[in-house]
């Protein structure tokens, strides 16, 4: 499907970053940034094509935290993202990774952003490690190849 | 290319040019329909004060208001937020915005200074948008989507210095014309041209290519004329111009740069393009002015509920918290399906299923107010758009406001991309801003000096829509059953159409959905 093409960051191999001060005000809305001095995980966000993260801490922070925030909390609005943290929907991996490969509703799939190793990745640490959720880590790198849409 | 179709065109592009290439060509064959729009709406015959209840103040369920009550329906609209427009946004200094996980920027924005997170340019066939901003008295203003002396760039091209536009489009145009009129000139293509057509199709390569008559294209004042000089034609004694050098076309084709060069003949980005001046919500506070009292703000629809009579829903009152209820004789629901597909409904299966069939496209936007216009001032480029192959992949300038002094607001990127519109909406907002300052950066220097103050909106954490438009995952086997009147409700909005994403669908699926219920109403 075209809209799940990638684009390729083929450039960012190297960011040189500027740790210039930025004028930036407090009282303009915005906390005070004095320099930019991405943390290690920053730096590993854009360095290549796609989604270049590999453990589940990281996919999740980095993807999933976006809407079903950073403590796997979830969110809501004028709809809702259901949250991640004692969900007991998480008990087995089958049903995360049916939904991370398939999307489900308006959540899109994520087929074409990650890989097998990535998708059992992030499972796992749903299952295990995502605010107390404390099930066995069971997804496995050959359930989601053979869970993968058609 | 006999009998190819898009889709084995698309793979050959891939297959030979890569992944970039196939990307920039998917996105120059999305959204190509034109406008249908036929002129304002006809709704004859009396409804007798059936009552409609509309779900959604944003265009679609504006539109449906204005048209409904004027053929003498009795309307109500119940909308979430506070205010008129759903994505026909715009952000002022003075707002504030709280985003999913309770973010909140307050825009900072100098005098009348904005950004539209949302839509953000009028495509001059999208008759629908275009007439009603007549109808209303929206003042309209050209949109600069193309500009010449813009850049193109490439962080792993060129030591990663962004390059003229006109340069790469010229240069590219005219190597690839001289290649092809001595590919004909040696009787290389005999085979598929007429004596008559080689002599014609050499010269208008001539003409379109700035080729000389050995069909070469050169270091000259012909191609100077196209791509720029190397001394600009002056006056005086030194006055005499110098030619400029061409970039060669291996070195352009090796830097992928020729991706984004049709951007602007796509037919939804072609000039000239408009824009409401002051703001794309000028569109959305010329309907709240017709409709605004028909308009009950703060509503959180939380069930929708018909049968043979008519149609009850429930809603939130989100200030009190109360929940209260409203009846109709129908309904045209304009709540996106990311929402609806959340609410307790009882809509037929075959609606349900659509609902359930569209996903929301993440994507995120970022308006940054600078000092001064030092694009203007330092590097001559007035509007249009600047495209990096960085993650926020373009930087637009203001179309509006042009050569005054002080702080001005240039959209600061624009992510299609999965993976970096998933990444910036996990990041929070001063992060995003940070990003945006560096990788702007690369393409103007002078970024982290003059800059005042930002903002940034990614889609997916809009409390009100969760995503930035609705994307089908089997449009052939669900959309007719979105478009269907399900007993008493129709459903409208920008993803029930074939014009996604823009203001257009939204128009013009309303319009579509009202007439087809009159019909029913006055009709059976």
């Amino acid at each position: 499907m075209r809209h799940q093409a990638r684009f390729p960051r083929t450039a960012l191999t190297v960011l040189a970053f500027s740790a210039v001060a930025l004028n930036m005000q407090a009282d303009q809305g915005i906390p005070e940034i004095t320099s930019f001095e991405p943390t290690p995980l920053e730096k590993k966000i854009f360095d290549g094509p796609g989604v270049t993260v590999t453990s589940g801490e990281e996919i999740y922070s980095t993807l999933c935290a976006g809407c079903h925030m950073p403590k796997g909390e979830g969110a809501v609005g004028g709809g809702m993202y259901p949250a991640l943290a004692g969900n007991d929907k998480l008990e087995y991996p089958d049903y995360a990774v049916f939904i991370v490969l398939n999307g489900y509703k308006a959540m899109p799939s994520f087929a074409h952003t990650l890989s097998d190793e990535q998708v059992a990745a992030v499972v796992n640490y749903l299952q295990s490690g995502l605010g107390k959720n404390s099930y066995e880590p069971t997804a496995t790198v050959e359930q989601v190849e053979l869970s993968r849409p058609q | 290319m006999e009998g190819a179709t898009r889709r084995s065109a698309l793979a050959l592009i891939g297959a030979t040019a890569g992944s970039a290439a196939l990307y920039a060509a998917m996105k120059s064959i999305r959204h190509v329909q034109p406008s249908s729009y036929k002129g304002p709406i006809r709704l004859d015959g009396d409804p007798k004060g059936a009552k409609v209840l509309i779900l959604g103040a944003g265009l679609a369920g504006m539109v449906a208001a204005l048209e409904l009550r004027s053929a003498g329906y009795d309307v109500e609209v119940l909308e979430y937020r506070e205010k008129a427009g759903g994505r026909c946004w715009t952000l002022r200094g003075g707002d504030t915005y709280t985003e999913l996980g309770g973010a909140s920027q307050k825009v900072s924005f100098k005098g009348d200074n904005y950004i539209n997170p949302g839509p953000w340019r009028i495509p001059y066939d999208h008759h629908g948008v275009l007439d009603y901003c007549q109808r209303l008295g929206v003042q309209l203003e050209p949109f600069i989507q193309q500009n010449h002396n813009a850049y193109i760039h490439n962080s792993k091209a060129f030591g990663g210095k962004p390059q003229r536009f006109k340069h790469i489009a010229t240069d590219y145009r005219g190597q690839t014309s001289e290649l092809l009129a001595k590919a004909v000139d040696q009787n290389r293509l005999d085979d598929m041209l007429t004596s008559e057509d080689r002599e014609a199709l050499i010269e208008s390569l001539r003409a379109t290519g700035a080729l000389d008559d050995t069909n070469s294209y050169k270091a000259g004042d012909l191609t100077s004329r196209y791509r720029g000089f190397g001394k600009p034609p002056g006056a005086g004694f030194n006055g005499a111009p110098s030619a400029s050098d061409p970039i060669s076309l291996s070195e352009i084709l090796q830097s992928g740069m020729w991706g984004r060069l049709a951007d602007a003949d796509l037919l939804d980005h072609q000039m000239p393009m408009f824009q409401p001046v002051g703001g794309m919500d000028m569109i959305a506070q010329a309907f709240a002015r017709e409709v605004g009292d028909l308009i009950r703000f703060n509503s959180k629809v939380v069930s929708l509920q018909q049968d043979d009579d008519g149609v009850k829903v429930a809603y939130e009152d989100t200030r009190t918290g109360d929940t209260l209820t409203a009846q109709a004789d129908w309904c045209v629901c304009t709540v996106p399906f990311s929402i609806l597909g959340q609410m307790d409904h009882n809509l037929s299966p075959e609606l349900t299923a659509a609902v359930n069939n569209v996903f929301y496209r993440g994507s995120a936007k970022w308006g940054l107010e600078f000092k001064r216009r030092f694009w203007e001032q330092d590097e001559h480029i007035y509007g249009g758009i600047s495209y990096t192959d960085l993650p926020i992949e373009m930087i637009s300038y203001p179309s509006t406001g042009l050569f005054t002094k002080g702080p001005a607001v240039l959209l600061g990127g624009y992510t299609w991309d999965d993976a970096q519109a998933y990444e910036f909406n996990a990041m929070q907002p001063e992060d995003r801003i940070k990003w945006a300052l560096e990788f702007g950066s690369k393409l103007h220097p002078q970024y982290l000096e003059e800059f005042k103050t930002g903002v940034s909106v990614v889609w997916h954490k809009v409390p009100w829509v969760l995503g930035c438009f609705g994307i089908w995952r089997d449009k052939e086997a669900h959309y007719a059953n979105a478009v269907k009147i399900d007993n008493r409700v129709v459903c409208a909005g920008e993803h029930v159409s074939y014009l996604g994403a823009w203001l257009e669908g939204a128009i013009e699926s309303s319009l579509d959905a009202i007439g087809r219920l009159h019909d029913k109403v006055i009709n059976g």
